[in-house]
C-alpha cells in the first residue's frame, strides 16, 4: 500500500444518491474475460450510451468521461455512495481510475471499509460543506496530516478515525498491524477455548 | 453509578475483543468464516502471495454457491466462471485444510443457506464472509457481516478482524401479518418507508411480538434485507424458536455441550433496560405484499399503488432516471404488469418454507405462455426436503423449472442473465441496475407474490389470489 500524499485537482462530481456497487463494477466484468482492464467497465451502464464499455461511445455527459476530471485524485459522492454488495472491486475500480479520496455525507459501510484497505480516504463532510464543495468550479486540496480540506477562498477540517489516519500515512493496510497481536489472539483462544467450547470445532 | 443495560448487540460483541486499538477500534475474534466461490480462491492466493497461512482452518468453511451453474443436470464446466473458480476453491481449500461442501455434494448450497441449516452459525458466535448477505446469519443471534477481499485475507490471517462498534438501531415490529403477507413483504415495506440508508453506521436488531411469532427461515428474510437498510448486521435475539431449530444440527454443540451452551445462550437478550442509540416502531397488521418499481430497493410499496410520478416525489430527477430504466410511465400501476421471468430462489428467499407457500399457490395452474419461471432451491438439503414433500413435482406440472442450488439470477455471476430489457419478478434482494444481467429489469417481491404473478404473467395482489 502506498502512503496517502497530499492532494490537488478538480474533483470528479460522482453525486446521484445511492450509488450501488454493482453500478460501479457489474458482475458481467467480474467474472467474464474482458477485452479491456476493469476500469474501463467502472460505472458502463451510465458512462456508455449503449451500457456496454465493448460496444458504446462514451457519453459526454458523464463526469468520467470529461477531460477536465482526467487523473483526478478527488471525487465529490452522494449519499450512501457505495452501497450494497461487499465486492472490492468497486474501491479498486476507482483506484485504478486515479481517485484516493471521496467525499460525500455518507457512504456504504463495508464500502467505507474497503478504501481503507487500498489506501483510500473516504472523508463524511456535514451537507453544507458538500454544498460549498460542489459550488467550487476549481481545484481542491485535500491535505490528510492537517486533515484539511481547501479551495480556492476557503477551507475546512475534517474528522478521520486516528487509527485509520496513520495507517494511511505510513501506507500499512490492517494485516501489518494484526500481525503484531499474535499474542493477544493466542491468549483470547486459550481463555475462550474454556468458556466456549463448542464454538472450537474438533 | 449503576450501569446501563446491555443490547444483544454489545453482550455479542463484548465478547469477542481480543485488542484494543486506537481510535475506538477493536480486534475481534472471528468464530467462523465462510467462503464462496468467488472470492474464497483469490483470497487464499492472495493470502499465499504475502507468505501467510490460514491461521485457523477449523473455522473456515466453503461451499461453491455464486458461479455454478443452475441448470438441472449441470456439471462445474456449464458456468464460465465456474470452470476457473471452482477448482481453484477446491484445490485451495485442500491446501489450507479447510472444510469444503463441494459441488455434487449432499452440503452444498448458498452459503447464507448452508451455514445456519449446518449448525455451523449459532447464537453468540461472531461470523464472517467475503459477501453482503451474511447478516442473513444474524437471525439466529449471532453477529454476522459481509467484508471485503482485504479483509478476508486478514481474517484468513490472523482469525480476527478490525472493527468499531456500530451504533445500536431497534427495529420494533408489531402485531399479526395478514394472510399471504410475509417477513418479505415486511421488510421491504420498512426499507420504503424509512429508506436505505437508516441503517447506515447500524447494526439492527430486530424485535418485537411480530418477531417472536416469525419462524428461523422468516427471520433469516428480514435480517438478509438489513445490507439493503444500509446496516451490515442485522440480529434477532435467540430464543427457543432458535434453540428448538439448532438441535440435533450437525455441526450445533451435543450433550453436555449443548446444555452449556444453552446456559449461556439464554442470557444472550438485551437487558431490560438495554438502550438503542435509535428506534423504530412499525405496524405489521396494516403492511400489503410489496413489489418494487425502481432500481433501489426502496423504490417499492404496496403492490396495489401505482408507481410515483417524479414531478411530486421528493428525489425526482432519481425517480425519473429508475422508471425510465425501468420501462414504466410515471403514475403506472403495477397490478397487471407483465412479466418476461420469474425467480424463486437467493439467500433472501429459497428455503423449505419459501418453496412450500410458493408451491401451495400453484398447484392446479400453469405458468402463463412466454414467462420463464424458475426455482432454485437454496441447497442440496433444501431441494432434498422439498422433493420429499413433492414441491418438485408442483411446480413442474405448473410450468416451473425445477433447478439445482445456487445464487443464480440473483446476481447473475454464473452466467445466467435475463435478458436485456427482460423484466423478472424475484425473491431476491437487490434490483440495482443491471444486477440480474446487463438491462436487466428486477422487480422484488415475496414468493407468494412471485408464484401467482407466474401463474397470471403479470403482477398480481396475491391477497386476491383463488
Amino acid at each position: 500500500m502506498q502512503p496517502f500524499e497530499p492532494l490537488r485537482c478538480v474533483p470528479v462530481p460522482l453525486l446521484e444518491k445511492n450509488v450501488d456497487t454493482d453500478i460501479i463494477t457489474p458482475m458481467k466484468r467480474l467474472t467474464g474475460r474482458n477485452a479491456r482492464p476493469l476500469a474501463d467497465y467502472a460505472f458502463e451502464a451510465w458512462r456508455y450510451d449503449t451500457g456496454d464499455a465493448d460496444s458504446g461511445q462514451p457519453l459526454p455527459d458523464f463526469p468520467l468521461n470529461q477531460e477536465v476530471y482526467e487523473g483526478a485524485a478527488i471525487a465529490l459522492t452522494g449519499e450512501n455512495f457505495g452501497c450494497g454488495s461487499s465486492r472490492q472491486s468497486a474501491p479498486q475500480v476507482l483506484h485504478d481510475l486515479g481517485l484516493r479520496c471521496l467525499i460525500g455525507t455518507s457512504f456504504g459501510d463495508i464500502f467505507f471499509n474497503n478504501c481503507f484497505q487500498l489506501g483510500m480516504l473516504p472523508v463524511v463532510v456535514s451537507a453544507e460543506v458538500m454544498a460549498r464543495l460542489t459550488a467550487c468550479t476549481g481545484a481542491i486540496s485535500v491535505e490528510l496530516t492537517t486533515q484539511t480540506i481547501s479551495w480556492e477562498d476557503g477551507s475546512v477540517t475534517f474528522d478521520v478515525n486516528p487509527m485509520r489516519k496513520r495507517c494511511l500515512l505510513e501506507g500499512l493496510d490492517d494485516i501489518a498491524l494484526t500481525l503484531g497481536h499474535e499474542p493477544d489472539i493466542q491468549a483470547f483462544q486459550q481463555a475462550d477455548r474454556a468458556k466456549r467450547p463448542w464454538v472450537y470445532m474438533p | 453509578m449503576v450501569p446501563m443495560g446491555r443490547t444483544l448487540l454489545d453482550k455479542v460483541w463484548d465478547a469477542h475483543v481480543v485488542a484494543e486499538l486506537d481510535g475506538g477500534y477493536q480486534l475481534l475474534h472471528v468464530d467462523r468464516h465462510l467462503l464462496h466461490d468467488l472470492g474464497g480462491a483469490p483470497a487464499l492466493r492472495a493470502l499465499g502471495q504475502r507468505g501467510l497461512r490460514v491461521r485457523n482452518p477449523e473455522l473456515c468453511f466453503a461451499t461453491p454457491d455464486h458461479c455454478v451453474a443452475t441448470s438441472p443436470g449441470r456439471g462445474e464446466g456449464s458456468a464460465a466462471a465456474g470452470s476457473r473458480l471452482i477448482p481453484a476453491l477446491r484445490s485451495a481449500c485442500v491446501e489450507a485444510g479447510i472444510r469444503l461442501f463441494d459441488l455434487g455434494s449432499r452440503d452444498q448450497g448458498i452459503v447464507h443457506v448452508i451455514g445456519p441449516e449446518l449448525g455451523l452459525t449459532l447464537p453468540g458466535l461472531s461470523l464472517v464472509c467475503g459477501d453482503s448477505h451474511t447478516c442473513t446469519h444474524g437471525a439466529l443471534g449471532a453477529l454476522a457481516w459481509g467484508i471485503g477481499t482485504s479483509e478476508v485475507v486478514h481474517v484468513l490471517a490472523t482469525q480476527t478482524i478490525v472493527e468499531r462498534k456500530p451504533a445500536r438501531l431497534q427495529v420494533e415490529f408489531s402485531g399479526r401479518l395478514p394472510v399471504r403477507v410475509h417477513a418479505k413483504d415486511l421488510i421491504l415495506h420498512l426499507i420504503a418507508s424509512e429508506g436505505v440508508e437508516l441503517g447506515v453506521g447500524h447494526a439492527v436488531e430486530y424485535a418485537g411480538d411480530t418477531v417472536r411469532g416469525m419462524s428461523i427461515e422468516e427471520r433469516m428474510t428480514l435480517c438478509n434485507l438489513s445490507i439493503e437498510l444500509g446496516a451490515k448486521i442485522g440480529m434477532v435475539a435467540p430464543d427457543d424458536v432458535t434453540f428448538e431449530y439448532l438441535s440435533g444440527r450437525r455441526y450445533a454443540p451435543s450433550g453436555r455441550e449443548w446444555d452449556a451452551a444453552l446456559d449461556q445462550w439464554r442470557s444472550l437478550p438485551g437487558d431490560d433496560d438495554a438502550v438503542f442509540d435509535r428506534t423504530v416502531h412499525i405496524r405489521a397488521d396494516g403492511v400489503a405484499p410489496q413489489v418494487t418499481w425502481g432500481t433501489s430497493p426502496m423504490h417499492g410499496g404496496p403492490v396495489d399503488r401505482p408507481v410515483p410520478d417524479p414531478a411530486a416525489s421528493a428525489d425526482p430527477a432519481g425517480t425519473r432516471a429508475a422508471l425510465d430504466y425501468m420501462g414504466l410511465a410515471p403514475g403506472a400501476p403495477l397490478l397487471g404488469l407483465p412479466v418476461d421471468c420469474v425467480f424463486i430462489g437467493s439467500c433472501t428467499n429459497s428455503r423449505l418454507s419459501d418453496l412450500q407457500a410458493a408451491a401451495d399457490l400453484v398447484r392446479g395452474h400453469k405458468v402463463a405462455d412466454g414467462v420463464e419461471a424458475w426455482v432454485v432451491p437454496g441447497s442440496e438439503a433444501v431441494k432434498r426436503a422439498a422433493e420429499a414433500l413433492g414441491l418438485h413435482r408442483a411446480f413442474q406440472a405448473a410450468g416451473f423449472e425445477w433447478r439445482e442450488p445456487g445464487c443464480s439470477r440473483c446476481v447473475a455471476s454464473n452466467g445466467e442473465y435475463v435478458p436485456p430489457g427482460k423484466r423478472c419478478l424475484s425473491t431476491s434482494n437487490r434490483n440495482f441496475v443491471g444486477r440480474q444481467g446487463p438491462r436487466s429489469r428486477t422487480h422484488l417481491a415475496s414468493p407468494v407474490t412471485a408464484a401467482a404473478s407466474a401463474i397470471a404473467g403479470a403482477i398480481v395482489d396475491v391477497r386476491h389470489w383463488p
